[in-house]
């Protein structure tokens, strides 16, 4: 699908000679900021003079702004997908398909957006990460692609949750099915897709009745980069060099709290909060750090001693190197970035959340990676068992590959 | 969550009746949003922050939906007193002058306002317009058997009878299409006054489903237009459905030669509610751009908003900025204008 060369040329070269790319990330959770940062580094490596305005809300722009990544103007006008997100979430809850469905106007919204931003300047490329309004409304209107353009993301196929019935099982397949149908009739749209993966980790379930299966599906319209760490685990160094310049005794059990980039998981830290008390009794060792995240008021939370509540956490990855045990929800990045680097772990898929629940959860079993816990039936003392026995505890997880980034850039250079 | 919430939003109140509306932006011109029949402002929601982002936007409530009073009885919902609403709202957002938009039902309200008030009416534009310019008789035996759905294959008959409408009949690719998602007598039945009273949400479901959303891959779209018709009563939608309107083609043809400034029509080609036909014959009529956007049904902005918000923008920025007198088809045209209520 790849080989096919592009139909479409941007319009004119800059001024300057170089070329332009405009990245489009995806808002809902940090995971892709940190990835795309990696990719557009590797990117620019690959074509020197190559600019890259992003088209990005909060939180991915406190993500770029630290890394004087630039940040187009109009950014600004984005109607906010987190803030929506958030909305529709409930106590450690979130239908996030139902929550995608909701989301139509906005992403009407930020399409019309990106579609000013587009005709107002010259990109030679435009990259995609799980920007679905760009996807989806391209593949509507192909005749609105005027560059090159790469899709990027990391699962394939909505899957219904079981309580969702009939209904849900046929809506997915449903929305499964408009995308099957638009990259058959359309396929000069994509002229990459990267799937941020390998094959293994797509999962085994069929994209709906009489629709493929999304393995084989997914392997033959994408291509795979491996996973993007965002970061090389072999420059963090010793890690015990890296406790000391964090911050950790050695004579410490550090366990990290994290919820990612959105607002959705304060319940949880709530309920880890809880269970500090009786695993500080059981391991008198334990320092509990509760990461809130750009999205949660730090202030709104306890703490106490050995009890740290911080807001956002920059390079939150080289703590969770550092740490003994991190406890978290189910998505991707944190989890990933977990595994990568052989810490113990346990997280708590949102409820409802079928890319927490089924495409991650497939993804770790793959790496044997992660001790899973469900939200709705953990209590202060099976989190604070949980902790004792997963702290500290030597793992044989499989190795994440290193290189993900720069596959990713190998594939998006092809084109500019 | 909404992508945009609205600047401002009020009401106007006329004999009692309060009007809802909402004010988005601080551009120029003013462009106003009439949703169709039992459908409120909302359902304008895939335009709207485009629109603002560029524009000034009045989107209206139309009496008997959303937050708008629902009076009683079906002279509450004649045409007249929509477009008195309307005047009302103009005046009370301080709208001098407008691009007024109006789907399907309100394309009605929509073309009388341009029609008598040309002063108010920068632009027209309609989408999927329920102005039947050609003979129609399924709906003629709707609107007279509504108290006796029995009897609605008997009217059929009678009034497909005479040569000329058979044979407009024989040719539209809408009937045929509708044929075949809906059973002969099911329209009679579930617009007879009494099924909406006694089934509203019944009749709504069929309504989008078998009808108003007939296109694949929209069912968010036809759960939000179930929502937001359910935000009004059986009663509203019957006394809205009975009440006044342009109802055939003579009538309709009168009230769009009326019109003297620039018109778009939008109008989806596999539109099963108002026949494709309407649409194209009311840009014949008045000299307007007709954009037929392929593959859609009745509500084209809800299912291919980007084409449509494209369509929109480039009509209005096409329009000159000093008003409609300097449109040259004003100055050949005779304005009439016909005073109606709430006009100044």
């Amino acid at each position: 699908m790849t080989e096919a060369a592009p139909p479409t040329v941007a319009r004119n070269v800059r001024r300057n000679g170089g070329k332009r790319a405009l990245m489009v990330c995806s808002p809902i959770g940090l995971g892709h900021a940190l990835r795309d940062v990696a990719i557009a580094r590797a990117l620019r490596e690959l074509v020197p003079g190559l600019e890259i305005d992003w088209l990005a809300q909060h939180p991915v722009t406190r993500v770029l702004e630290r890394e004087g990544e630039r940040i187009h103007p109009a950014s600004e006008h984005l109607a906010s997908e987190s803030a929506h997100i958030e909305s529709e979430s409930a106590e450690h809850d979130l239908h996030c398909f139902q929550a995608y469905r909701e989301m139509d106007e906005i992403l009407v919204a930020n399409f019309m957006l990106f579609h000013d931003v587009v005709n107002d300047t010259d990109y030679d490329l435009w990259i995609a990460d799980e920007g679905w309004d760009v996807d989806h409304f391209l593949h509507e209107h192909p005749e609105l692609k005027r560059a090159n353009y790469a899709w990027l993301t990391d699962f394939v196929g909505f899957l219904p949750m079981p309580d969702g019935g009939e209904r849900e099982a046929f809506l997915t397949a449903d929305y499964n099915a408009e995308m099957v149908e638009h990259v058959a009739d359309h396929p000069q749209v994509r002229d990459r897709a990267i799937f941020v993966g390998n094959p293994e980790d797509c999962v085994e379930e069929r994209l709906g009745p009489k629709l493929p299966k999304i393995r084989d599906w997914t392997e033959q319209h994408y291509d795979f980069a491996g996973y993007v760490t965002g970061f090389d685990p072999a420059a963090l160094g010793e890690r015990e060099a890296l406790r000391e310049e964090l911050g950790y005794r050695p004579d410490e059990k550090v366990c990290i709290v994290t919820v990612g980039g959105t607002g959705v998981g304060e319940s949880l830290l709530r309920k880890v909060m809880a269970a500090y008390p009786a695993a500080k009794d059981a391991i008198p060792e334990l320092r509990m750090i509760v990461v809130a995240g750009p999205r949660i008021a730090p202030e709104s939370l306890p703490s106490g001693d050995g009890l740290e509540v911080r807001p956002y956490v920059h390079d939150l990855y080289r703590h969770l190197a550092a740490c003994d045990l991190a406890v978290e929800q189910g998505g991707l990045t944190t989890s990933m970035e977990l595994t990568a680097n052989k810490r113990p772990f346990i997280y708590f898929p949102l409820e409802h959340h079928f890319e927490q629940n089924f495409h991650v959860h497939h993804r770790l079993e793959r790496y044997g990676a992660g001790r899973r816990m469900e939200y709705a039936t953990a209590t202060a003392e099976t989190i604070a068992a949980a902790i004792g026995e997963e702290i500290g505890r030597d793992v044989d997880y499989r190795d994440v590959e290193t290189d993900g980034a720069r596959k990713a850039a190998e594939l998006l250079a092809e084109m500019v | 969550m909404r992508a945009l919430y609205p600047d401002s939003e009020g009401f106007v109140e006329r004999d009692g009746v309060r009007v809802f509306y909402e004010v988005y932006g601080d551009g120029e011109p003013t462009v106003l949003l009439l949703p169709g029949w039992t459908l409120p402002a909302r359902s304008f929601k895939a335009q709207v922050p485009y629109l603002a982002r560029h524009y000034r936007v009045v989107a209206v409530d139309p009496r008997g939906t959303g937050k708008s009073d629902k009076p009683k009885g079906s002279g509450a919902y004649a045409l007249g007193e929509y477009v008195a609403d309307t005047l009302a709202v103009m005046d009370a957002t301080d709208s001098g002058q407008a691009v007024v938009m109006g789907k399907s039902r309100h394309a009605q309200t929509a073309l009388l306002l341009a029609g008598d008030h040309p002063d108010r009416v920068a632009a027209l534009i309609v989408a999927g317009a329920f102005i039947p310019l050609t003979p129609w008789p399924p709906l003629d035996a709707l609107w007279k058997t509504a108290d006796e759905p029995r009897r609605w294959r008997r009217r059929l008959t009678t009034l497909g009878s005479s040569r000329k409408s058979v044979s407009e009949l024989r040719r539209s690719s809408t009937l045929r299409r509708a044929a075949r998602r809906i059973g002969p007598l099911e329209p009679a039945r579930m617009f007879a006054r009494q099924q909406m009273v006694d089934d509203y949400e019944g009749f709504a479901r069929w309504f989008v489903d078998r009808i108003v959303v007939t296109d694949p891959h929209a069912t968010k779209l036809a759960e939000d237009a179930i929502e937001w018709m359910l935000e009004g009563t059986g009663d509203v939608a019957a006394d809205s459905w009975l009440a006044d309107c342009l109802r055939d083609p003579a009538s309709a043809r009168v009230a769009a030669k009326r019109v003297q400034c620039p018109v778009l029509v939008v109008h989806g080609d596999r539109d099963l509610t108002t026949p494709v036909d309407w649409g194209r014959a009311l840009a014949e009529i008045t000299g307007g751009e007709l954009f037929e956007v392929a593959g859609a049904g009745h509500l084209p902005g809800g299912r291919y908003p980007v084409v449509v918000n494209l369509a929109l923008r480039r009509f209005i920025d096409s329009l000159p900025s000093d008003g409609p007198d300097s449109h040259p088809r004003a100055e050949r045209r005779q304005v009439a204008v016909l005073p109606t209520e709430g006009d100044r």
